[in-house]
């Protein structure tokens, strides 16, 4: 606990890490590793002027770190309230903390010199250093990296769907300030060739022959229709059954036999 | 801490067997993700290779936890590792995002934190949650810092969580055992719980509360055992730092915390009082001309090497200090040494257990009570206060949203008991999936074995049951759990047993981590490993199939390749689209499933379940005449009625189905069009399986007759 080395590594990925959050248009690959050190280290602070005992106990300084991680942020985050939770209030309150326990540190370090108290027993372990891999152990850690790798790719690669699903197309008709708006968004799983009509009172007043999206593809259209029943018909071109497809309408029931 | 002196003061030179059982892991993740792909692909062969996975993973690390030469350092690195492969198994289910039915709940309110900048905002689905923020507050400041989405914040935040649990667990057991393999066994023996493998690890309150309030608890062991008093006042502090992050997390963890605090003190009492008016043998006066002599420690050699920690590996120094220290509390006895000496006693080493047990002690339990000053009954005091605190000033519907879940679960079970109320079927999922019959005969095992492990750890635990109060609770928390298992027929207690289980797996971890089977001669060691790894097996799997339904256990297809782009479900961009075209938070009655996509990708005001009564509205063939009053009331502005009977489950309404299967199933014609011929609804919106209707014009006009 008397080697600053630690301290200062931490003030020096802080503001690194600072730096690195507040600055614009950095990837990802950069920011987010620095916003995770934004928020652990001053945890891991406190728990070093807490329990200056963990020195050296990886394992109680990780589970210390890790409560006082959701302690910090749950209570700036509730201290926060009345102020608005944006992420300046949060990187600042983060270090102020910081600058807090650093000087809190500083202070305990001087009066106490982090020497153990008197009498008490010392460690019932001793810690010796991490060893120093073998080659074989790195390959097999290679191998086991190389195997997570895919794993996650797996995961995350969209597959085939099974036989049976099937895709879907989105039909709308939104009233507007001016008029109405039309669309047509495509999840099906090829591209499609739709036909649309637009039907005033029972009477086709616009039409849409031939719209081809690709899936994820849309189609809107602001369009102005007189009537009191308004209805809009897609078709999938390729289907030859008479029955549209989607249908949506405005204004009144829609025309059928069937009682209300 | 991987590595240690040991107690001949060598160091342990490689990296042992982490490096194997790292690829073992990760070996057997991969098999899982297959699994989980074969299934989102429609094959359904994918079951072997889920449990082939999940073997993989826990039996090698089961049997090298328990091996005598594994270090500590070892064996805590692969508790965690075991924690966190079985919490990948969760990702990989749902890379894409968050699908079990409380996750959007929560994904909710992470994202209004972050788009209103305060607390406390709406849930139309489950209001209660927004008045325990811990959670999502701390999702939501990962989330700012880090740019990622509150999916991505969210994983992150629980598989930190899951690393809590892990080491939270082991350090309580180890505490209380003084044994780093009892911790290591027993922290795989809580991965074995029914909740541990999905519903522990879902995006939800509980996920995180209750690791935190495991961690008080560990703390609170800690600060009463530590040698000096700086580390215990540094446990204490930590403990009163995380007892309010608890309680502003999750109500029910903020009570069982509390409970657990209130019975470890009030058991405290208790014994201490016990022993002031029956002291063992060891502590009745000793004659004055006694000579007091340490017996000789003769622990062999080879049990040094397996559990290194306190007094089990002690050599050299350390067993002098041991021994001076007890020379202090029986011949000066004065203060100081009696703190030396109550350090060892707190926890009761193979040694100090020997001294304790064959030698006389002058020091009284009473004067040993008034010299530790360290008693729980201050923190549950604290804990109590704060519970009351939260639930007075800001949470004080809670007891509202509780009391009848409860008071249902109660009066159920004594009308079950009585047979005035049906029973549940054991091992059918509310939609009807039964499980296969091997699947039911591992289930039975698992419980057999549990409880055969449970009476093993309570025979050897019995001796120094009552010298802790903390092992008292936890154990009488295992024996609850055993009760529990019958509320499992009771329909309305099942949920709140399962539920209940995540809490008392903690004293089921410790119990049966006390079972140390012997094998002799010792060339039959293997038999042991053997029965940890086999058991840890079945158990976890065993739990795995109680706590998830068959038909969930592997992925369903969420996101599907089409002509080099992909697609999500006909709900998820239902709610996406809604919205660019209607806008955000409009009131939405809607199926259950469809309910949360809308409220996390709206964000709308999404309406749904039994109260207020949307789903009769949408599930009855015709417009009964006090719906349009409800519609009304409700001020709702839109209905979304979906086609597919499974939009009403909670679990399963966010996938793809294919059709001709369970989940493709259709709601009759006449359900599905009785919207069509009302004056007061425009069918805005049509995707095929979901049509969302404007029923603006309700509030103005007449309900039909």
């Amino acid at each position: 606990m008397n080697n600053p080395r630690p301290d200062q590594v931490a003030v020096s990925l802080l503001l690194i890490s600072t730096l690195a959050v507040a600055l614009p248009n950095l990837p990802a690959a950069l920011v987010v590793p620095a916003g995770i050190l934004i928020i652990v280290l001053p945890a891991y602070w406190w728990s070093r002027v807490i329990l200056p005992s963990l020195a050296g106990r990886s394992a109680e300084t990780i589970l210390a770190t890790l409560v006082l991680v959701a302690v910090i942020v749950i209570t700036l985050v509730l201290v926060l309230y009345g102020t608005g939770i944006r992420v300046t209030n949060i990187a600042l309150a983060l270090s102020l903390a910081t600058l807090g326990v650093a000087g809190w540190r500083l202070s305990t370090r001087v009066s106490a010199g982090d020497t153990p108290v008197a009498g008490a027993p010392g460690p019932a372990l001793r810690v010796g250093r991490l060893p120093s891999p073998r080659r074989r152990d790195l390959v097999i850690l290679l191998i086991a990296v190389i195997v997570l790798g895919g794993t996650a790719v797996l995961a995350r690669t969209p597959l085939s769907p099974p036989a049976g699903v099937q895709g879907y197309s989105q039909l709308w008709l939104l009233p507007q300030p001016a008029g109405l708006q039309l669309g047509v968004a495509s999840f099906e799983l090829r591209r499609t060739h739709y036909r649309l009509e637009l039907v005033a009172d029972g009477a086709v007043v616009r039409t849409w022959d031939d719209v081809l999206l690709a899936p994820g593809q849309r189609f809107t259209e602001e369009v102005v229709a007189p009537g009191s029943f308004i209805e809009a018909r897609l078709y999938l071109k390729d289907n030859s059954s008479p029955d549209p497809y989607r249908t949506v309408h405005i204004g009144g029931p829609a025309p059928t036999t069937a009682p209300p | 801490m991987l590595y240690e002196h040991d107690s001949s003061g060598v160091i342990a030179s490689g990296w042992g067997a982490i490096p194997l059982l790292i690829l073992s892991s990760a070996c057997g993740l991969a098999l899982v993700t297959l699994a989980d792909a074969m299934s989102r692909s429609g094959r359904t062969e994918g079951q072997a290779l889920l449990w082939i996975g999940i073997a993989l993973i826990v039996a090698p690390t089961a049997w090298r936890v328990t091996t005598s030469s594994a270090t500590r350092g070892e064996r805590i690195l692969l508790v965690v590792l075991v924690g966190l492969a079985l919490y990948a198994i969760k990702v990989v289910h749902d890379p894409f995002a968050f699908t079990f039915a409380d996750e959007f709940v929560h994904q909710h309110n992470a994202n209004e934190i972050l788009r209103t900048g305060s607390l406390f905002n709406g849930n139309s689905i489950l209001p209660i949650t927004p008045l325990y923020p811990g959670l999502e507050a701390l999702t939501a400041g990962v989330a700012s810092t880090t740019g990622m989405t509150t999916f991505g914040a969210g994983l992150i935040v629980i598989a930190a969580s899951r690393v809590i649990m892990m080491l939270a667990i082991y350090f309580l057991i180890e505490s209380l055992s003084s044994s780093t393999r009892a911790g290591a066994i027993g922290a795989l023996f809580y991965a074995a719980g029914p909740n541990f493998l999905f519903f522990s690890a879902q995006f939800s309150y509980e996920s995180l509360a209750l690791p935190l309030s495991a961690s008080v608890l560990f703390m609170l062991v800690a600060m009463r055992s530590s040698e000096d008093a700086r580390t215990s006042f540094g446990w204490g502090a930590l403990a009163l730092l995380t007892v309010p992050a608890v309680v502003v997390t999750h109500h029910v963890s903020a009570y069982i915390l509390t409970l657990a605090l209130v019975g470890t003190s009030g058991v405290s009492v208790f014994l201490s009082s016990y022993r002031t008016r029956h002291p063992l043998q060891s502590e009745k006066p000793l004659p004055p001309d006694a000579e007091v002599v340490p017996p000789p420690v003769t622990a062999p050699q080879s049990q040094l090497v397996g559990d290194r920690t306190f007094g089990d590996g002690l050599g050299g120094t350390d067993r002098t200090a041991l021994i001076a220290a007890w020379r202090g509390a029986t011949g000066t006895r004065s203060r100081e040494d009696a703190f030396a000496y109550l350090s060892w006693l707190d926890r009761p080493t193979r040694f100090a257990d020997e001294i304790i047990d064959t030698t006389l002690v002058r020091t009284s339990w009473r004067k040993a009570v008034s010299l530790r000053g360290r008693s729980p009954l201050p923190l549950a005091t604290y804990t109590t206060t704060c519970v009351a605190l939260w639930l007075v000033v800001v949470a004080n519907t809670t007891t509202g949203y509780l009391s009848p879940v409860l008071s249902n679960a109660v009066d159920l079970t004594l009308k079950a008991a009585t047979r005035d109320a049906p029973t549940r079927a054991l091992f059918t999922s509310d939609a009807g999936a039964v499980s296969p019959r091997w699947e039911r005969a591992v289930v039975i095992v698992s419980v057999l074995v549990l409880v055969m492990w449970l009476l093993l750890g309570l025979r050897a635990l019995w001796k120094r049951l009552f010298r802790d109060a903390m092992l008292v609770v936890l154990t009488a928390s295992a024996l609850l759990y055993l009760a529990t298992l019958p509320l499992r027929v009771v329909p309305a207690a099942w949920e709140s047993a399962i539920r209940a289980s995540s809490f008392l797996f903690v004293g089921v971890a410790l119990l049966a981590a006390q079972a140390r089977p012997r094998a002799r001669p010792r060339r039959f060691a293997w038999v042991r490993l053997a029965l940890v790894g086999f058991s840890a097996t079945i158990m976890i799997s065993g739990g795995v199939i109680a706590g998830w339904p068959t038909n969930l256990r592997l992925a369903s297809p969420y996101r599907v390749k089409a002509e080099g782009t992909a697609i999500d479900p006909p709900g998820a961009a239902a709610a996406r689209w809604s919205t660019q075209a209607i806008g955000t938070f409009n009131r939405i009655g809607a199926e259950q499933s469809d309910a949360r996509l809308l409220m996390v990708y709206g964000p709308q005001e999404a309406i749904a379940g039994v109260f207020p009564a949307i789903d009769e509205v949408l599930h009855t063939p015709t417009i009964e005449s006090w719906q349009p009053d409800l519609l009304r009331q409700l001020r709702l502005r839109y209905l979304m009625v979906d086609n597919r009977t499974n939009s009403s489950d909670v679990l399963a309404g966010y996938f793809f189905a294919p059709v001709g299967s369970r989940g493709a199933a259709e709601r009759p014609p006449e359900v599905r069009d009785k919207f069509e011929h009302v004056s007061w609804a425009d069918r805005v919106f049509d995707s095929g399986t979901i049509v969302l209707y404007d029923i603006h014009r309700l509030g103005n006009e007449q309900p039909p007759p």
